[in-house]
């Protein structure tokens, strides 16, 4: 059991109390991740807004943790300009603090579509190889995709997790 | 060496990357808990405001932008905490450090109305407080702002 889980459990009992922090760190949690695609992908705070259709001042809001006001449709917006998928899912309380103690960058970074290891391009592999060399030539690209894989951090879900723990208040 | 077995290690505790600290006065109180418990604040505002505090910890400023804003005065920044559902919007007078740069200091509270702060010193009473921080360096805690102390008077 994590430090914080010991920490929250007492006011975790107050209602009021477990909406409130989990609705904070939603709006901190969305607003990290946006500006850590953003700058993954790479594209400027204007760039992103052209591809949404607004202005550069709305997606300083959207990277604002205090902004809790974003909707679906400007999510979905972000999901494609940032070449992901967005994700919506209710959770338990229980997972939130596991979800802090890894609040990272890492943590939060997504592959787009073109770099996804899963859907990345590879030639297939030749059927029916007559001789070792052609098998081994045909594993040999395999490989790239997997070892991709392989040096790609842990990641429990893909797109913008949107974790509407306690509401559908501020989505 | 002694290799480790890894046995004990399961209840570590990690230190935070990016802590946060408050300031505490002459007679060792957090001054950040005492505000809250002074201002009324609500519960629920104090739970939104330790969320950001425990975001900050772990992601730092880069994963938290717009949290920790300004100069508003010589090595003084303010951190914005949005009012919970119209509740008042707590302006804490922060400084980086100010013995490590990867560190903040929360040095007294302070809320923002129609675009003015209050109490209207506290950018002032903010550099006292940094002032004497530099000259005594325990007059800070790292400690959480829901604790007991907080909750027995706010929830």
């Amino acid at each position: 059991m994590s430090e914080l889980t010991e920490k929250l459990r007492e006011q975790f009992s107050n209602e009021e109390y477990r909406n409130a922090y989990a609705e904070s760190f939603l709006n901190s949690y969305v607003a990290a991740q946006i500006k850590v695609l953003r700058e993954e992908y790479p594209l400027t705070q204007g760039e992103l807004a052209e591809k949404i259709g607004t202005k550069q001042p709305g997606i300083a809001r959207l990277e604002n943790v205090n902004y809790s006001a974003w909707k679906v449709e400007t999510l979905r917006k972000l999901a494609r300009a940032f070449n992901v998928r967005l994700r919506i899912v209710f959770e338990e309380f229980g997972t939130l603090p596991d979800e802090i103690d890894r609040f990272n960058r890492r943590a939060l970074v997504r592959q787009p579509f073109h770099r996804d290891p899963v859907f990345s391009p590879c030639e297939p592999a030749k059927q029916g190889t007559e001789n070792v060399q052609n098998e081994a030539a045909s594993q040999m690209q395999v490989e790239p995709p997997i070892a991709e894989m392989a040096k790609r951090p842990p990641q429990r879900d893909e797109g913008i997790a949107v974790s509407a723990d306690s509401s559908f208040g501020g989505i | 060496m002694e290799k480790s077995t890894r046995k004990y290690n399961a209840g570590v505790i990690l230190f935070p990357k990016w802590p946060i600290y408050c300031f505490v006065d002459h007679r060792e109180n957090n001054v950040i808990r005492e505000w809250l418990k002074a201002e009324k604040v609500p519960w629920t505002q104090v739970a939104t405001f330790q969320a950001k505090i425990d975001a900050y910890e772990r992601g730092g400023p880069e994963l938290n932008p717009g949290l920790i804003v300004g100069p508003v005065a010589k090595n003084i920044h303010k951190m914005k905490i949005k009012g919970h559902k119209g509740h008042v919007q707590l302006r804490p007078m922060v400084c980086f450090g100010p013995f490590s740069n990867t560190e903040v200091t929360l040095l007294c509270g302070a809320i923002e109305k129609d675009f003015k702060l209050k109490p209207t010193n506290c950018k002032e009473h903010a550099q006292e407080n940094r002032e004497a921080l530099l000259a005594d360096r325990t007059r800070r805690r790292r400690e959480r702002i829901d604790g007991e102390t907080t909750r027995a008077v706010l929830q």
